[in-house]
């Protein structure tokens, strides 16, 4: 389990973040929607140590790893907004350099698992990361992320600037890796996508999470979109 | 044209020396995107070690490739704790003037501890001339560009084949792609200033032994060497580095046979002007360069 208590980051006065608190269980898809500049990729950035916080305490599988840096944050994998791939590397590389330095006939079980689910990459793995489609992109940054073997995934608008089949196609893979019992924390603007599939959702506003709401009972994606742009009372 | 092509030759076995030096720079500037100025420094570090074994130890050839090597090891592992560890990664600036400090400190402790300046180094020996018609090569420019070839070769396999190999290409690359595939990205920086320093050990013992001394403007002479050929080749580009390397070899043995050697300087500078203003990025260089072995 993710276990987030009292999280705040800060961008010098900015506050970015302010105590967020949440947790996250193998097997769950929760969701954070909020607009532009709420503070969702700085949150998701910290629950993966790419930033310095301000405060509050993270602990995954009870383990805290609120000081820790991403390479020692264990069973957690990233899916970063925009990709960001290192574009001379093959994609057979970037499934390699996302496996860490495990054995050859670890590599090889992990990659034919994790190219099941993305057969489109498997045919070309000699291609170049940086010459793939903005959809291919979206699936190898995915495959890198899981041949970290994680047990929670954060996926940080994996569907930005996607073509409508590209971005089912992502939505497919989510369902299918929380079906094989990830744990995994999305954050996306596409609010109909967004809570169709999600067990848990959340909204953000000005840094701050608004609690938790029980995707089942809401009722339609406009009663979000009013929660989203409704101005302080 | 019998002189152009013998100068050609001469000025390739000089230039395998440069690219060694370009090679280490640019692996440096490449994972850190930042210049270590002391680089230089760090080799004269080594080869006075080299030289000190040599005169107070023992004239065994491996001892003073030990020495010299580990001398530069250990003045670069110093850099990068003291000069690019400790700084912030978006101080780049401050990063490049701390090297600069440390190029001043590692003088002033050569100076310290060797007063003479001008110091010996182990010899190849006297060795014949390699004779082909009318071209020649003297044994050690041939000695020079096999170890290139090797050190190349070896480099070729640590990146093309090792993991270590594949993370320094990847930040190389993307420093936020290799943080995000879960690289330890302060490791991998630690282990090519080693790798870099490994190379210089390499040149600069070479370089010592066919100059016969040593002094402390080696430091100096090493960095400036290194960044021409690097400039010229193309920041960030290994395979930039090494063709960098042999064209300033190349031009400064024909600048030197066809207008003396004071105008040899000038010229190889003059060239380096013009490749900042014709090719900012180098020959070879580009967004995204690193060898592919």
């Amino acid at each position: 389990m993710i276990d987030v208590s009292n999280l705040s980051v800060r961008f010098g006065k900015i506050r970015a973040v302010q105590d967020a608190s949440f947790t996250l269980s193998c097997g769950q898809l929760m969701t954070i929607v909020g607009l532009n500049g709420s503070g969702k990729t700085s949150l998701a950035n910290a629950v993966n140590g790419l930033i310095p916080i301000a405060g509050g305490k993270i602990e995954i599988d009870r383990v805290d790893v609120t000081k820790s840096p991403f390479h020692q944050r264990g069973p957690i994998a990233l899916v970063p907004e925009g990709r960001v791939l290192a574009p001379s590397l093959s994609i057979h590389e970037t499934l390699r350099l996302g496996g860490g330095r495990i054995s050859r006939s670890e590599f090889l079980q992990r990659s034919n698992s994790v190219l099941s689910l993305f057969p489109e990459l498997g045919e070309r793995l000699d291609q170049k990361a940086g010459s793939l489609s903005g959809g291919e992109a979206s699936l190898l940054s995915f495959a890198r992320a899981l041949m970290r073997a994680p047990k929670y995934l954060v996926l940080d608008e994996p569907t930005l600037g996607l073509s409508p089949a590209a971005t089912k196609r992502v939505f497919e893979t989510i369902a299918d890796l929380r079906n094989l019992g990830l744990g995994i924390l999305l954050i996306e603007q596409n609010l109909q996508l967004a809570i169709s599939g999600s067990d848990l959702f959340y909204l953000m506003r000005d840094g701050r999470l608004s609690g938790c709401h029980d995707a089942f009972a809401a009722s339609s994606p406009r009663q979000i979109e009013n929660l989203l742009f409704k101005t302080e009372g | 044209m019998v002189d152009f092509i013998q100068n050609t030759l001469d000025g390739i076995a000089l230039g395998s020396a440069y690219a060694l030096l370009a090679l280490g720079f640019t692996l440096i500037f490449g994972v850190m995107g930042r210049l270590n100025i002391a680089y230089g420094p760090c080799i004269m570090i080594g080869v006075f070690a080299g030289a000190g074994v040599y005169s107070d130890l023992t004239q065994s050839i491996v001892m003073i490739f030990v020495a010299t090597l580990a001398g530069t090891i250990l003045a670069s592992a110093y850099v990068e704790r003291v000069s690019f560890a400790a700084i912030r990664a978006d101080a780049a600036l401050a990063s490049m003037v701390s090297t600069f400090a440390v190029w001043m400190q590692l003088e002033e402790i050569v100076a310290h501890l060797f007063p003479a300046r001008t110091y010996a180094f182990k010899e190849l020996g006297h060795l014949s001339l390699i004779e082909a018609g009318p071209f020649f090569l003297r044994q050690e420019s041939l000695f020079m560009l096999l170890v290139t070839l090797a050190v190349l070769l070896g480099l070729a396999l640590v990146l093309g084949r090792s993991h270590f190999g594949l993370e320094l290409r990847a930040l190389t690359d993307s420093r936020r792609a290799a943080i995000i595939s879960g690289i330890n990205v302060r490791r991998i920086i630690f282990l090519t200033f080693l790798l870099a320093a490994m190379i210089g050990g390499v040149a600069g013992f070479m370089i010592a032994m066919s100059d016969g001394q040593v002094t402390p403007k080696f430091g100096l002479w090493a960095t400036m060497k290194g960044l021409v050929a690097m400039v010229i080749g193309g920041l960030a580009s290994l395979r930039g580095a090494v063709l960098g390397g042999m064209l300033l070899g190349i031009i400064e043995a024909q600048a030197q046979w066809y207008f003396g050697a004071s105008v040899r300087e000038i010229l190889v500078y003059a060239i380096l002007f013009a490749a900042l203003i014709l090719l900012p990025r180098g020959i070879l260089g580009g967004p995204h360069t690193v060898w592919r072995s």
